[in-house]
């Protein structure tokens, strides 16, 4: 069967339910084996740390005092922005405008591609980023004899002074393409794929899916009232301002969704004033 | 006058002759250009007289629609059989290549020039499944090999393919040329 | 013919330079160059190409077994994937078969105990050695002198239970575990039903940070949220159990036991419950007399109504079910602790807490457990099975001074804290290398490993009294693995942990010298320590524990303040077993006043070079008092003074 082949339009967008993370870490694991992230012998340098994918904890702390806290983790990774497209500007996310060597783009999908070999390691996109996403290979990466093996073909290991960032695992979107291409399926809409954390994690909390499909459930579950975005920019301005402040060109507009009923966590992910 | 130009154009014209020489020379050498065959080929031989217009004859895909590249020596002896006759009277016969006998069917005596670089994704069966909405294929082995066809030996194609060839590409068939389609 | 004067030679040089640097330009040497130049400065590594499959393997990285599917290149592994929601122990399994430091061939000790200096063996002569020591031992009437520690009930773990039960030794331990110290406690180990359950009061146990099956408890987790199931947490530390409990109940630190005894008063007292178990009279008329309610609110911060409210809440609740069992993979052996929390199941007649066993493991030893061995048995010979009872019990330090002593022999893939003193190293096949009965091996072996179910077959075929004792093979062995059967009769013990419970009260008193108390808490991915040789474990390891390569304890801010540290301030724990090394302060309030929360799984000595020398072990001040039934130490909470 020969599918035609037409113009991409899917977006893939995530959703990840906070309340359904129990912290395990595998997401983590699963993230830093599908993308050859370095191996380094210390590597508690956090700041410095080539890892796409951190597992934060987020602690009530700041706002209760024991016993009334809570803890939750937030797996936080490349927020793969939008922007805002405003005049004759096109819709750009804040690292992409800011790249002087057209190393890092939006793709056809809405994934803001970061290709390390036309990287002239200026790290202007990792100041622009507002989620510490992106992270610069300060030393060259290495894998100690054997691991050498455990390494994906897939994904270009970056030389040194480059910097690298999650893509939703794009590489993956691409062996899934050329594999429905092998059984004679051309149309570039019927792929779908699923990102290494979101099929890593036991519980379901990463749910990963095409935001321009109102039919699929990261949609339904982007504008359900438990979705919040890590904008806090906006967050805690009256509802006017905040319209006027999410039609600007620099917003982010990320097409990462944290879903939560915990009020303490939406609080924990906005700034709190006078803190 | 024409004194002073012959006496600058005289080493010129020797000194352009003789760098362009080296230079081209060390670049082959670099490149591997005329690397020894070990098995002389022809693929003008093989597509006149036996007519395989196919490149994907010998040059073929693996099941999970991954290239080949170059086939191996067991492909050869398909047609070329080990136990085949050496002489024939109707040369569109395969015959017996004694050069293989040192080779086991899974061996490449043949190097390999074009590489794919490591961080391009590119799939041969992509490119080439690619059709118009008429069914005519969007690229032919040829868009980027050159005219291996007219071929009397195993060379490579002359130069780097860059970049710029597959956008070029791209950009007259309406491919899209985001970054992200081929790299990761 | 004029003569070539100056200016015409330089017309002669200006045409060779000008012509050479065209001719070089026009050649294409320069753009060749330039390419070449930039590859040669992008000089990453490429990995080895192949065709892509998939595989699929079963996991021994705990007793669960999980199917997962190995995704290969050629004949290199790469991703281990699964449907199901492996947990991040398995998805290890990938840089432990692939570790550079992994032992491939059996090695021999060619140095002083400790020093790690090895050569390799044959497998034939280290068997033959190590048989040959087992056949004059058994042979010399010493054959109780043979001990074992098992990492694990997993089916080697069996297997060399039976092998060193029928060399005549009954000194077959495990390392403890949520199983082992539940199976001495309480005559078996409690199977829970979750899925039954509506109310699930838990003290202190990390249920869904990889407590019990790490992958069937975040399966029960989904449940819970979807049948709205109550979840209650009383804890001195607010992990993410706590987090996700719909209450969190915030205690002193170490009075999980106390908190228990107190509802059980309560439910006795007041609701006129009884249980069933054994010795109950006894029991209850100590919990009364000891812990009314009053004290037990003062012991554990929790105030008296909240103390009723919980129990009146657990006793109404459809199905409740109590859980005991510290943390996610470090247990501490508190049998009255358990012994209480199992009560209040027993009080209320919950249905989702059966007692069973597993046929092919008895918990029975010489001593009652492994810590009770390295503290007051002897040995001769010892088989560490995929243990590390150096680093993991509170007795490391004593158990070193025994294995210097004796005949060590390690199954081990790795080197760890343990295997450092063995006289012989076995390596194991990592799961990814080994043949079940449902699957391949993924990849070829590495060099001389071999399955640790046939090291212990073939080591068990040459000592003579074990030669018919275990399957032929290990294809053999999965058909005689243990299944669970019903447990013992549930029994307070009480002549036995009388004492414990008495000794609560001082424990947990006023100590001008020692005044706050030391817990652990786990990290994810780093558990009890395990996952530290992996450096994407290291990877993900928050800037809150191990950050630019200081470790941090948590603090809570008013105890700190009070102390007068501040966030990042260093500090220097010591108890009245010894001191701890230096240490960072975080100041946070998840953890309870007056306590210190220290990360479990850090300061290991020889665990590979990603391993070692990162952070402390706690476990080497923590409190070392043997608990009479479990046999293992009840090290959890510990009084230290801070500095």
């Amino acid at each position: 069967m020969i599918v035609k082949d037409s113009a991409m339009k899917r977006k893939w967008g995530m959703a990840i339910d906070l309340d359904k993370c129990t912290g395990c870490g595998a997401c983590s694991i699963a993230c830093n084996q599908e993308n050859n992230m370095p191996i380094f012998e210390d590597d508690s340098d956090v700041p410095k740390r080539v890892a796409f994918l951190e597992l934060m904890k987020v602690t009530n702390d700041r706002d209760a005092k024991f016993p009334d806290v809570k803890t939750a983790f937030l797996p936080k990774m490349c927020q793969q922005c939008e922007g805002n497209a405003v005049g004759k500007h096109k819709a750009d996310p804040p690292c992409v405008s800011v790249c002087p060597a057209v190393a890092t783009d939006v793709g056809d999908d809405g994934v803001v591609s970061q290709i390390w070999s036309r990287c002239i390691g200026c790290r202007y996109c990792q100041t622009a980023c507002p989620y510490e996403a992106r992270v610069f290979n300060w030393w060259k990466p290495e894998y100690e004899g054997s691991f050498k093996n455990s390494l994906s073909t897939d994904v270009s290991v970056a030389s040194r002074g480059t910097i690298v960032k999650c893509t939703f695992c794009s590489h993956i979107w691409k062996r899934e393409r050329d594999k429905a291409t092998a059984n004679g399926i051309l149309d570039i809409n019927a792929v779908l794929y699923t990102p290494a954390c979101a099929s890593a994690c036991p519980t379901g909390a990463i749910i990963f899916g095409d935001l321009n499909d109102p039919e699929s459930e990261v949609s339904k579950l982007a504008k359900s009232d438990r979705a919040v975005r890590l904008v806090n920019t906006v967050d805690d301005e009256t509802p006017e301002k905040q319209k006027a402040l999410m039609s600007k060109k620099q917003y982010a507009n990320p097409k990462v969704y944290y879903l939560t009923s915990q009020k303490w966590l939406r609080d924990m992910m906005r700034f709190k004033k006078n803190s | 006058m024409r004194r002073s130009l012959l006496l600058f154009f005289t080493p010129f014209i020797l000194f352009a002759w003789i760098f362009f020489g080296i230079s081209q020379k060390g670049c082959q050498d670099v490149m591997q250009a005329d690397a020894a065959k070990k098995i002389p080929f022809s693929h003008k031989t093989h597509v006149e007289k036996y007519g395989i217009t196919d490149c994907e004859t010998c040059h073929g895909y693996e099941e999970n629609g991954r290239f080949k590249g170059i086939p191996t020596v067991g492909e050869c002896t398909v047609c070329h059989a080990r136990d085949g006759v050496t002489t024939a009277q109707d040369h569109l016969t395969p015959r017996k290549k004694t050069m293989f006998d040192s080779y086991k069917d899974s061996d490449k005596p043949w190097t390999s020039w074009a590489k794919q670089p490591d961080l391009v994704f590119f799939s041969h069966k992509v490119v080439m499944t690619a059709q118009f909405k008429d069914g005519r294929k969007k690229a032919r082995c040829g868009s980027c090999h050159g005219d291996k066809a007219n071929s009397t030996d195993t060379g490579m194609i002359k130069g780097k393919m860059l970049m710029g060839q597959c956008m070029d590409c791209h950009t007259a068939l309406n491919i899209s040329n985001a970054c992200a389609v081929c790299h990761d | 013919m004029k003569k070539i004067d100056r200016k015409d030679f330089l017309k002669i040089g200006g045409g060779a330079v000008v012509g050479g640097l065209a001719g070089y330009t026009l050649s294409g040497a320069p753009f060749l160059g330039f390419q070449w130049l930039v590859e040669w400065s992008q000089d990453q590594y490429v990995p080895a190409p192949g065709i892509e499959k998939y595989v699929q393997a079963v996991s021994d990285s705990c007793t669960n077994g999980c199917k997962v599917s190995v995704r290969m290149i050629g004949n290199r592994a790469v991703k281990i994937e699964s449907k199901d929601g492996v947990c991040p122990a398995c998805l290890n399994g990938l840089q432990l078969l692939y570790h550079p430091e992994r032992i491939s061939t059996p090695m021999k000790i060619s140095g002083k105990k400790g020093s790690g200096n090895y050569q390799p063996v044959s497998w034939d002569q280290a068997l033959k050695d190590i048989s040959s020591k087992m056949n004059a031992l058994v042979n010399e009437g010493k054959a109780n002198t043979i001990a074992a520690v098992n990492k694990n009930e997993s089916l080697n773990g069996q297997l060399m239970e039976k092998f060193v039960r029928n060399a005549g030794s009954n000194n077959v331990y495990y390392e403890p575990s949520l199983n082992s110290i539940t199976s001495n406690a309480l005559g078996g180990y409690v199977k829970y039903d979750f899925a039954k359950t509506d109310f699930i009061l838990s003290f202190g146990a990390k249920l869904v940070e990889g407590w019990g099956n790490a992958v069937e408890m975040q399966k029960q987790f989904l449940n819970w949220k979807k049948n709205n199931v109550k979840i209650v947490q009383a804890d001195s530390v607010c992990t993410r159990t706590g987090g996700i409990a719909n209450e969190f109940v915030g205690i002193n630190p170490g009075t999980e036991a106390v908190l228990a005894f107190g509802m059980a008063n309560y439910l006795i007292t007041a609701k006129r419950m009884t249980s069933s178990g054994d010795d109950f009279a006894k029991w209850s008329q100590l919990i009364i007399n000891k812990y009314p309610l009053g004290k037990v609110a003062k012991l554990t911060g929790v105030a008296e109504d909240k103390i009723k409210k919980l129990a009146d809440d657990f006793a109404a609740a459809k199905n409740p079910v109590a859980v005991a069992g510290k943390g996610a993979h470090g247990v501490s052996g508190s049998s009255a602790e358990i012994i209480a929390v199992y009560c209040l199941n027993t009080l209320v007649k919950s249905g989702a807490a059966t007692l069973v066993k597993n046929s092919a493991v008895s918990y029975t030893a010489e001593f009652a457990g492994l810590d009770k061995f390295i503290k007051e048995g002897s040995f001769s010979m010892m088989f560490l099975n995929g243990s590390d009872p150096v680093y993991k019990s509170v007795y490391g330090e004593e158990l070193k001074k025994k294995l210097e002593k004796a005949f060590v022999v390690a199954i081990a893939p790795l080197m760890n804290d343990s295997a450092v003193y063995a006289d012989y190293i076995l390596p194991p096949l990592s799961f990814l290398e080994a043949e079940t009965p449902e699957s391949k091996p993924a990849v070829k072996a590495l060099k001389e490993s071999k399955d640790a179910k046939e090291i212990i077959i073939s080591l068990a075929a040459m000592v003579d009294k074990t030669k018919n004792a275990l399957p032929k093979t290990s294809a053999d062995a999965y058909k005689s693995a243990g299944r669970e059967t019903a447990g013992g009769k549930f029994s307070f013990n009480f002549e036995k942990i009388k004492a414990d419970i008495e000794a609560y009260e001082k424990k947990l008193g006023q100590n001008a010298e020692y005044p706050v108390t030391l817990v652990p808490y786990e990290a994810p991915l780093v558990g009890d320590g395990d996952g530290l040789a992996f450096p994407y474990v290291l990877k993900s390891i928050d800037p809150s524990v191990l950050n630019l390569g200081k470790f941090y304890v948590m603090m809570n801010k008013e105890t700190g303040k009070k102390h007068g540290f501040s966030e990042g301030s260093s500090i220097k724990i010591s108890s009245a077993r010894g001191k701890l090394g230096k240490a960072y302060v975080h100041l946070s309030d998840v953890v309870a006043p007056e306590t210190v929360a220290i990360p479990l799984g850090f300061g290991h000595e020889s665990y590979t070079k990603y391993g070692n020398e990162k952070g402390l072990n706690p476990k080497k001040i923590m409190t070392a008092d043997v608990d009479p039934l479990t046999g293992a130490a009840d090290w959890w909470s510990t009084r230290v003074k801070i500095s």
